[in-house]
């Protein structure tokens, strides 16, 4: 009898050892308020990529929040997790400039495709400006695609670009740390 | 005065010489009905009386004294009549083995005591008693220190040769061998005289029968630690895995499609 109890203290051990999430952080810089006449709000949305950018991500729940500008611009973090099953599906966001909180006709938008950001057991961030000058573009020039490496996270670097080595990302490495300094700059530089 | 005991010695032996003994037996058989006291003889007398008291039982069957009489009395005068006389009361109450053993030991330690005509009869008794022993020879018994066998009850080495050979008298006997983890290997049967019984002791391990694991006190106390274990396991990592997993760093958090 106790085999049983020593595989389950194995298994209880291999179990405390690691997380199966991960987290995404989005680091959105809100404009101050009025880059655009009568911009009050902006609305951060995420969808997985099966979700086309042409559809309404305005499913409701916790997958979209708004966020109020100030006079000033400024930058917010916004955490996006991710399950076991969640780790490798891609990503979509849509960042809406918008008149009031209902944001029923928005100003302006930004479309963001990520290939992959969630790493098993790791925090990964990407910095994403919101531009001044924003227009409504054609669809197609929406829609900013996100490279990889842009991922930043799992390593120490004061940069977030180029976070791959020949090609493989670095969280898939033998060296990936859970939390990069990168990510954790971008957020201490939000708190107020 | 050795010549003399010498000379008695042989009467003797000549005496109980194994063609005699039928008649003798049968004269026994008549008066088998009467209880007569044991036939012991005087440890201080001459080893001729003594020879002459354990001959008297012999001739009135009473094979047992005459033969604890003539091992008594060989262990005092290491006389080759008396070891005689002992291989033919081994030899009249069906001991074949130690017979042929006791007939041999005349050949080989008082051949200087044996004229030409008692060797050859001495020889002649070897081989017929050599006939008559059994022998049970034991195939694949396996050759592990915790393998035992049995013979009447009585432990025997297995040894390295193949097959294991046990020489026995003529009669009912019992052979096991045991393993720890395997099933016992039995025979009982008779032998007669002479047989060369072949055995197969290959040992197979013992099945664990399901209703004797239920009937187990400690069959049910592990089976309670192992529920226990998985259960307890089974919260215990959930709340080490909830426990690990990673956690939002505070500002806002949104959900894929939530």
């Amino acid at each position: 009898m106790k085999h049983p109890l020593a595989l389950s203290f194995v298994a209880l051990s291999t179990l405390a050892g690691c997380a199966q999430n991960a987290i995404f952080e989005l680091h959105v810089r809100l404009p101050a308020r009025d880059v655009v006449v009568g911009a009050r709000f902006i609305r951060v949305q995420v969808q997985p990529t099966t979700a086309s950018f042409d559809t309404s991500f305005d499913s409701g729940g916790t997958s979209s929040i708004e966020l109020p500008m100030t006079a000033s611009e400024r930058g917010v973090m916004v955490s996006v997790p991710a399950t076991p099953s969640e780790i490798t599906s891609g990503l979509h966001v849509k960042v809406l400039l918008c008149r009031d909180e209902a944001c029923t006709t928005p100003l302006a938008e930004r479309w963001y495709a990520f290939d992959r950001v969630f790493y098993t057991d790791r925090y990964t961030c990407f910095d994403a400006p919101f531009d001044t000058d924003i227009t409504m573009p054609s669809l197609d020039e929406q829609i900013i695609v996100v490279d990889n490496c842009n991922i930043s996270g799992c390593r120490n670097s004061n940069t977030g670009v180029n976070n791959c080595t020949d090609g493989v990302h670095d969280c898939l490495s033998a060296e990936a740390i859970r939390e990069g300094s990168f990510c954790n700059m971008l957020r201490d530089r939000d708190v107020p | 005065m050795l010549l003399v005991r010498f000379l008695v010695l042989v009467s003797s032996f000549v005496l109980l010489s194994p063609s005699a003994r039928a008649q003798e037996a049968q004269e026994a058989e008549v008066s088998e009905t009467a209880v007569a006291p044991p036939h012991t003889c005087d440890a201080s007398a001459s080893p001729e009386d003594r020879f002459a008291c354990a001959s008297a039982a012999a001739t009135e069957g009473y094979w047992d004294d005459a033969l604890r009489e003539f091992t008594a009395l060989y262990a005092d005068t290491h006389a080759a009549a008396a070891l005689f006389n002992i291989a033919v009361a081994y030899q009249s109450l069906g001991r074949h083995l130690e017979s042929r053993d006791a007939f041999g030991r005349v050949l080989s330690e008082h051949a200087a005591d044996l004229d030409d005509e008692m060797r050859s009869e001495v020889g002649r008794q070897f081989g017929i008693e050599a006939g008559r022993v059994a022998r049970v020879r034991i195939f694949e018994i396996p050759r592990r220190e915790t393998v035992r066998l049995r013979f009447d009850g009585r432990s025997i080495g297995v040894g390295e040769a193949e097959p294991t050979v046990v020489e026995a008298n003529p009669g009912a006997h019992g052979l096991t061998v045991t393993e720890p983890g395997y099933e016992e290997y039995a025979w009982e049967g008779s032998l007669s005289d002479g047989e060369n019984l072949e055995l197969h002791a290959l040992l197979t391990p013992t099945p664990i029968a399901p209703h004797e694991l239920y009937e187990e006190p400690a069959f049910w106390v592990g089976m309670v630690l192992l529920a226990g274990a998985i259960a307890g396991g089974s919260v215990m990592g959930w709340w080490l895995q909830e426990d690990a997993q990673l956690d939002t760093r505070g500002g806002f958090v949104l959900r894929i499609g939530g």
